[in-house]
């Protein structure tokens, strides 16, 4: 094990040292350590400014082009078909992400719908709109490096000026919200400190309204080697402090989650205290070239990922044109790519007690 | 006073008939319960719990069978624990529930209704000044005061029974394709018309002593009082009646000191008019207020 994966010292402690002490210790020992890490990266700064509502409106839009380009979306009405489908039915209890965790009545499966809105607020909104209609929960984070967010410009954060209504529109619709962290795309490819950019835009969407309790970490290990939500304290692998991105040391557990009110990663990661350089290199090199759609990614993320596995039962995830990945944690059964009425067939036929994790990106239902 | 004393020494003349009182939102229901509730011999609550928000929107999409049963562990306790008066309560989503209430209690019902327009207005006004959670699919911006949106950014959608209660078109339905780009005050009409519909049929099938309609348009004190010796109260008083009305009870200014902005229907361009007529029209009709 090389240096930067031992324990924090700061959990060394003396069992005869007062606790008082302990903890001044604790606190000097993470602000230096912050501190030492954090050096050489450019401070997060973001203003207010940049696009309004129509010209983000028309951003959206192009996206929904694009993947119909690429022939993977879908019309809203399937977004609409999955919805009714467990929506006040007895066998199911659909709950926001946040309460993932929360005791199961007898003979029910839980269902959570989790949206990333990764590039397409328009129809994000649309989905909460419609489980408003219905009355039904759903949990959606909000990507503060997506282009309907905002924009770099000279190294300043310029957030969008149609943030502010569309936050409020999702506000309104009573869903839950959170943030799409993405903090590593800062550190990266920009040198800028993302773990400021995380806590400054949770913050400006709380100042709207939004009652944010939870983060889903954006993309995965594979694009620059570690996990976004490895920027929260005890989430890495292996308790690693940094990593190796373009020549850069890149730090991470330097956020707590409990102070920044967050109580949730909606991964429910459960971290491997085993961290392999070997078995790291080969992990994140495996990149095919259909990405996610290959299944011996899908394999190796889902199944066989050595970093973390989830916290619940069942990940099921809307990946093209009437195609879901589902992958039930349970049995290691993977399914790709199955109709959305296999994927609801196989819900209904499992025994209940299961708690199901529903991805969707919008952009997948906004033909 | 007087009622607590009689009630303690249980001398209250009362019929044991209950009564409900019903009507669709903003109304005028909760007015004319706070009037009758000052009855010598009766109470009449306000929106006890459980009040069956969620059964009620089932019903009124068609997907509740029978009920019998979730209307008496809702409502059979309440009337139990309140042996020694009338016992009243209003409750909205009760209008759905007629038949099994009137099996249960052989209750009265008071069906208040109120012209369609002065309704949608109040319920945007509402919505704007102090819940901010009136048909929150809309896509509509509304203008919210800091009551309204500190009211809605606390409740999510799986807590808010009261908007869920509110009837959507149902799919094959003319509106249902279209709902989504509505506006509020076609949402409230839609609302209002649904509603009032469904009771209106549903209290033509029962026996016509075991109802009073009620029009709150410009409500009435002599009408407030017949209802209340309808339903079998006793010493509502004229000046009383009268005063409370005057208060303006549960209005927007009542509850919060603001007056909605949303405009007086005198002041509806044709467009607006139009869209309200379309959809709830032929209900302005039978009620009589077109």
């Amino acid at each position: 094990m090389s240096e930067e994966h031992r324990g924090d010292p700061a959990t060394l402690s003396n069992p005869n040292e007062l606790p008082l002490l302990r903890l001044f210790r604790d606190r000097l020992y993470r602000n230096i350590k912050k501190r030492f890490l954090l050096r050489g990266f450019r401070p997060y700064r973001a203003v207010n400014g940049g696009y309004d509502r129509a010209a983000i409106d028309a951003v959206c839009a192009q996206v929904s082009e694009s993947l119909s380009g690429l022939g993977l979306n879908n019309p809203f009405s399937l977004y609409q078909q999955v919805v009714d489908f467990f929506a006040h039915r007895n066998r199911y209890i659909v709950r926001p992400l946040r309460d993932l965790k929360e005791p199961l009545p007898p003979h029910y499966a839980s269902v959570c719908f989790r949206h990333d809105l990764d590039g397409d607020i328009v129809t994000g909104i649309r989905a909460a709109c419609y489980l408003a209609r219905q009355g039904v929960p759903g949990s959606f984070y909000v990507l503060h490096t997506s282009g309907y967010y905002g924009y770099l410009d000279n190294g300043t954060f310029v957030r969008n000026v149609a943030m502010e209504s569309y936050i409020a529109d999702l506000v309104a619709t009573g869903c839950e919200i959170g943030l799409h962290t993405d903090p590593l795309y800062l550190f990266c490819k920009h040198d800028i400190n993302g773990c400021s950019a995380v806590k400054e835009e949770i913050a400006w969407l709380r100042s709207l309204d939004a009652n944010v309790c939870g983060s889903v970490a954006h993309n995965s290990a594979h694009l620059f080697g570690a996990e976004n939500f490895e920027i929260f304290r005890g989430r890495s692998w292996g308790g690693r402090h940094g990593f190796e991105c373009d020549g850069k040391r890149v730090p991470l557990q330097i956020i707590d989650e409990k102070s920044l009110g967050l109580r949730y990663e909606g991964n429910y990661p459960i971290q491997s205290d085993d961290f392999d350089t070997e078995v790291a290199a080969e992990f994140l090199s495996f990149l095919p070239d259909d990405g996610i759609r290959s299944p011996a990614w899908q394999k190796n993320y889902f199944m066989e990922n050595p970093m973390f596995r989830r916290g619940y039962d069942m990940d099921i995830w809307l990946l093209g044109t009437d195609a879901w990945m589902v992958a039930d944690y349970r049995t290691g059964k993977m399914m790709w790519p199955v109709t959305t009425e296999t994927m609801l067939g196989y819900l209904d036929e499992e025994e209940p007690g299961y708690r199901a994790v529903i991805s969707i990106h919008p952009e997948y239902v906004s033909k | 006073m007087k009622k607590a004393f009689g009630r303690f020494f249980g001398k209250i003349r009362h019929s044991n008939r209950p009564y409900f009182v019903i009507g669709c939102h903003r109304s005028g229901t909760t007015s004319i319960a706070r009037i009758f509730d000052e009855a010598e011999n009766g109470v009449c609550y306000v929106e006890p719990v459980p009040n069956l928000n969620c059964e009620a929107r089932e019903r009124m999409d068609g997907q509740l069978g029978e009920a019998t049963g979730i209307v008496q562990a809702a409502i059979e306790p309440r009337i139990s624990a309140c042996d020694t008066t009338v016992y009243g309560e209003k409750n909205a989503p009760l209008g759905m529930f007629t038949k099994e209430l009137l099996q249960l209690c052989d209750c009265r019902f008071i069906f208040v209704v109120r012209d369609g327009r002065d309704v949608v207005r109040s319920l945007i006004n509402w919505h704007e000044g102090l819940f901010g959670s009136i048909y929150r699919e809309c896509k509509e911006t509304s203008n919210l005061t800091e009551q309204a949106k500190a009211a809605v950014a606390n409740l999510p959608v799986e807590l808010d029974y009261s908007d869920y209660f509110r009837p959507r078109p149902l799919p094959g339905e003319p509106l249902f394709e279209q709902w989504e780009n509505l506006s509020r005050m076609e949402m409230c009409a839609f609302f209002w018309s649904r509603y009032n519909d469904y009771v209106l049929d549903a209290l033509s099938g029962l026996p016509d002593e075991c109802y009073r309609i009620v029009d709150y348009s410009i409500p009435s004190p002599v009408e407030i009082m017949e209802a209340a010796r309808f339903v079998g109260l006793e010493g509502v008083e004229a000046t009383k009646v009268r005063s409370m009305l005057d208060k303006k009870i549960n209005s927007l200014k009542d509850r919060t000191g603001f007056i909605g902005g949303y405009p007086h229907w005198h002041d509806w361009d044709d467009e607006q008019m139009g869209k309200f007529m379309t959809i709830a029209g032929s209900t302005m009709k039978r009620l009589g207020y077109v």
